[in-house]
């Protein structure tokens, strides 16, 4: 249950951080929208129990990434950004529209996907239970590893 | 929580990087756009991999790593070639570089 | 000789073009393609060594797979035998000797590094031609050198005439090169290969049978690449081109319109002399050959550049060779040809020094006395001139004096026509040196002699043109094929009689003239426009064009006229049914409204290609939707 109510903030702040980052006129505010995006992702992974990316997400996205954008955006428009002149492109309709496509035909790749049924030993939930399990037999330091994570699950979920 | 939620929620990161793509007219902002179409490519990978029979291949890790190297190298190139751009043609705005249809 | 030894021959000069062609300082250039040539004048002489020591008709060839193509290899190969050893020796010879003479004349050249690297394609074209074993090889050897040709000729290019001349060149050649080509088809057609020695499989060895078009297949074979000759050799009609060739540098004429490129037809009628004998077409040779030398010498009588006088002199000789091929076969036309590509090159090279020296004058009536400020320039070139007008003992004497033997027992028409051209060869020569060398001079620069790096190989070329002929001959005859006939008295006399005969006529009508200044008696109209042959062309196949043109014109002037008639009566009906519908209907429904929409749907095909980086992006994107479509659905 934890993990239901982590996915759907975590997937709540990547979405609208997303979504303000590309709407934003003010491209300050945009990459801080993106930052906030990035570190819901990263979230994300970790709920995947792909500790490692996500510290690598944190380092290299919102480190490294986020400075180099903002020192490009320091380096070219006014730090306002666009000033009042039109923010979207010529035609910025139809964009909206070719997106929507490509929309409707990843749901529709996802189709046969869902035909394949998941086993449902591979939830995650059960998934970390079952190798945290002392009689698994797994290493102790990637035990330790998952334990520490799922500790920080928890706490996030509550 | 199964799959396809995860894969839903890539594909909603997708469009709308696909989207900011499509229709600002900032070449910076179209290049934050790509980076989150990368990261949802990436949320598919490790979704894939924590869903697959045998995790600890870790196929889905290694395949992200890379993707995450290359899209940094990415974006500092990117964005050279936008402070490049800037000079150049005194903007970043993506409908004044047209001199390609000359 | 192993086949990289051979191959080396014309790969020399090829990477010395390919270093040159890069290079800016051109005496670096220069060093760079002659030492090119010098290495590769040595292989020829040591594969000419081996070639000479082969028995008579004997070859040896060195093929190899080229490539493959399904279940087909195409070969090349190089053959080496007398005939093109001797080729091979008197190309790399006289080539070097003028490369060293063009690093003196081009010296004050912006663009010598250039000059040298377009000489060193050609050098590596000729010899390639000359190694080859195959039609095909032969073939690519054969545009390389035109292509070369062509860029020497067009060398000094801000000439329009230089330019105009280097196009004709390459235009009238490609007319035999036309003819050339389709009897390479034609000859694979029929036996299915274009190797000419291949241990008894070669085109040579197994000569086409059958009938094409009515024709025995190895004669109409035979005729196509005659044609090809005919236009690199410049054979009547195709003859043109050959003196507007003279607008190139005057190294360039030596090498390139007198020695070596335009031996190239000659050279390929004897390589492919067995063809011509089996198709029993050696007579049409012949007979092309001795009207081509009579119709050049008459026409070199009228004319005043000294260059130019040179060039119909090449003309004529080249029909002289052709003589000597169709009637006594190769050994004696093949002899002419090197005796000649000597004296002819030795007269060249004289020409440009005479040319340097008035300080770029080429008119012989703005010349004359320039014996005494050029007196080593002088000397080698009467020496050439001797040569050529076939005074007794010189080489040229020798070579001619086969061909009129063999002309004698087989062909008397021929053996007539052609002493006539020589008795016309010895006035024009005799008619030129007086011009040039004896009296006043009458241009507006003191002459002066040439530098010692274009007076040596002058010399050098001098020698050969008196004494190669007497030493050369026995075993030139003896190596190649084809006999030589008996020499009937009447020859010796006939051919003694036309050259001290032409040389008393020029003397008498030349002499004491007031020349430069009075007209001339021999500078006939007719003569002076080269008996109409480019007026002729622009008559006849310039016409031809000029009235594609104007039916052309007619047609589109008739459509319009139609066009017009559709329009007037459509607004005639249009008034009759309702005044004002004919304008609804026909301008903006018909007319306007089509070409609106035409330029609409145009507009609407070009609107994706504007620029436009975002739309560019959708449009991949859209690309991408399709792509996916149809993997996910339609399959």
């Amino acid at each position: 249950m934890n993990e239901v109510i982590a996915f759907w903030i975590l997937s709540a702040i990547a979405v609208l951080g997303a979504l303000v980052a590309v709407r934003k006129r003010n491209l300050i505010h945009g990459v801080f929208a993106l930052l906030v995006f990035f570190a819901g992702l990263s979230g994300l992974f970790l709920l995947l129990l792909a500790e490692f990316i996500a510290a690598v997400q944190v380092l290299v996205y919102i480190g490294a990434v986020g400075v180099l954008l903002l020192f490009a955006i320091m380096l070219t428009e006014r730090v306002a950004g666009d000033d009042g002149r039109r923010m979207t492109s010529r035609g910025w309709s139809w964009g909206l529209v070719v997106a929507a496509a490509v929309f409707v035909l990843l749901l529709l790749s996802l189709w046969p996907v869902q035909q394949l049924s998941m086993p449902k030993a591979k939830d995650p939930s059960e998934f970390l239970t079952q190798i945290s399990d002392p009689g698994y037999d797994g290493n102790s330091e990637r035990k330790r590893i998952l334990n520490s994570v799922r500790t920080i699950v928890n706490r996030w979920s509550n | 929580m199964t799959l396809h939620h995860y894969l839903i929620l890539a594909a909603v990161l997708f469009c709308v990087g696909l989207m900011g793509a499509f229709t600002r007219r900032n070449a910076i902002v179209v290049l934050f756009s790509v980076e989150i179409m990368l990261n949802a490519a990436n949320l598919n990978f490790i979704a894939f991999w924590r869903y697959s029979d045998n995790p600890e291949l870790l196929h889905g890790p290694m395949f992200t790593l890379f993707a995450i190297a290359v899209a940094a190298a990415e974006v500092a190139v990117g964005l050279a070639l936008v402070i490049a751009v800037y000079r150049h043609f005194k903007t970043v705005d993506l409908e004044s570089m047209n001199t390609l249809r000359e | 000789m192993t086949t990289t030894t051979l191959a080396l021959i014309p790969l020399l000069p090829l990477l010395a073009a390919a270093l040159t062609c890069g290079l800016q300082n051109g005496r670096r250039a220069a060093g760079v393609a002659i030492a090119a040539m010098l290495g590769s004048c040595g292989l020829a002489l040591a594969a000419f060594n081996e070639a000479w020591g082969m028995a008579a008709g004997a070859h040896k060839t060195f093929n190899f797979e080229w490539l493959t193509v399904g279940d087909t290899a195409i070969p090349l190969g190089f053959v080496l035998d007398p005939l093109n050893g001797a080729m091979l020796a008197m190309v790399t010879f006289i080539g070097l000797l003028i490369f060293i003479y063009s690093a003196g004349y081009m010296k004050d050249d912006e663009r010598m590094a250039r000059f040298f690297c377009y000489l060193s394609l050609f050098a590596a074209g000729m010899l390639g031609l000359v190694l080859a074993n195959s039609l095909l090889l032969l073939f690519m050897c054969w545009e390389i050198v035109g292509v070369a040709s062509y860029l020497l000729i067009s060398f000094w290019f801000h000439k329009p005439e230089a330019a105009a001349a280097g196009k004709k060149a390459f235009i009238v050649t490609r007319i035999g090169d036309m003819g050339f080509l389709i009897g390479i088809l034609l000859a694979f057609k029929t036996t299915g290969t274009l190797t000419l020695y291949d241990g008894g499989q070669g085109l040579l060895e197994t000569l086409p049978s059958g009938m094409v078009w009515g024709m025995q297949a190895s004669g109409l074979i035979s005729l196509l690449l005659f044609m090809g000759a005919i236009g690199k050799s410049g054979q009547l009609p195709l003859h043109v081109w050959l003196p507007d060739a003279m607008e190139g540098p005057t190294p360039v004429s030596a090498l390139i319109h007198a020695a070596t490129m335009v031996a190239a037809g000659v050279f390929l009628v004897a390589r492919a002399i067995p063809l011509f004998e089996a198709g029993d077409t050696l007579p049409v040779v012949a007979w092309v050959g001795a009207i081509t030398a009579l119709v050049a010498a008459f026409i070199a009588l009228g004319q005043y550049d000294l260059k130019r006088i040179l060039a119909y002199s090449t003309v004529s000789q080249l029909g002289l060779m052709m003589v000597g091929l169709g009637v006594a076969g190769v050994s004696v036309g093949m002899f002419h040809l090197l005796t000649h590509a000597f004296f002819k090159a030795l007269l060249f090279l004289g020409a440009g020094s005479i040319i340097h020296g008035c300080h770029e004058e080429q008119d012989i009536r703005k010349m004359g006395g320039l014996a005494k400020p050029m007196p080593v320039t002088t000397i080698a070139y009467l020496c050439g001139t001797l040569a050529l007008v076939a005074f007794p003992f010189t080489s040229g004497f020798f070579s001619k004096d086969e061909i009129l033997a063999g002309a004698w027992a087989t062909n008397q028409p021929v053996f007539w026509i052609a002493a006539a051209a020589s008795l016309l060869t010895a006035v024009y020569m005799t008619r030129q040196c007086m011009y040039v060398f004896p009296g006043t001079h009458r241009g507006a620069h003191t002459p002066h002699e040439s530098p010692r790096i274009m007076t040596v190989p002058l010399v050098i070329l001098a020698l050969f043109a008196l004494g190669l002929g007497g030493l050369a001959k026995d075993s030139v005859l003896a190596k190649l094929p084809g006999e030589a006939a008996q020499h009937e008295t009447i020859v010796i006399v006939v051919s003694i009689a036309v050259a001290l005969g032409g040389i008393a006529l020029g003397w008498l009508i030349y002499r004491g003239r007031a020349l430069g200044q009075a007209a001339d008696p021999l500078a006939v109209t007719p003569l002076v426009r080269k008996l109409w042959f480019d007026e002729l062309y622009a008559a006849t196949v310039g016409r031809l064009w000029s009235l594609a043109i104007i039916i052309a014109e007619q047609l589109n002037e008739l459509l319009l006229r139609v066009r017009d008639l559709a329009v007037l009566l459509a607004d005639r009906t249009g008034n009759a049914f309702a005044i004002g519908g004919d304008r609804k209907l026909i301008d903006t429904l018909a007319f306007d409204g089509m070409c609106n929409r035409l330029r609409s749907a145009g507009h609407a095909v070009t609107r994706p290609q504007n620029g436009f980086l975002p739309g560019y992006l959708r449009l991949i994107a859209l690309g991408a939707v399709a792509l996916g479509v149809l993997v996910f659905w339609i399959k």
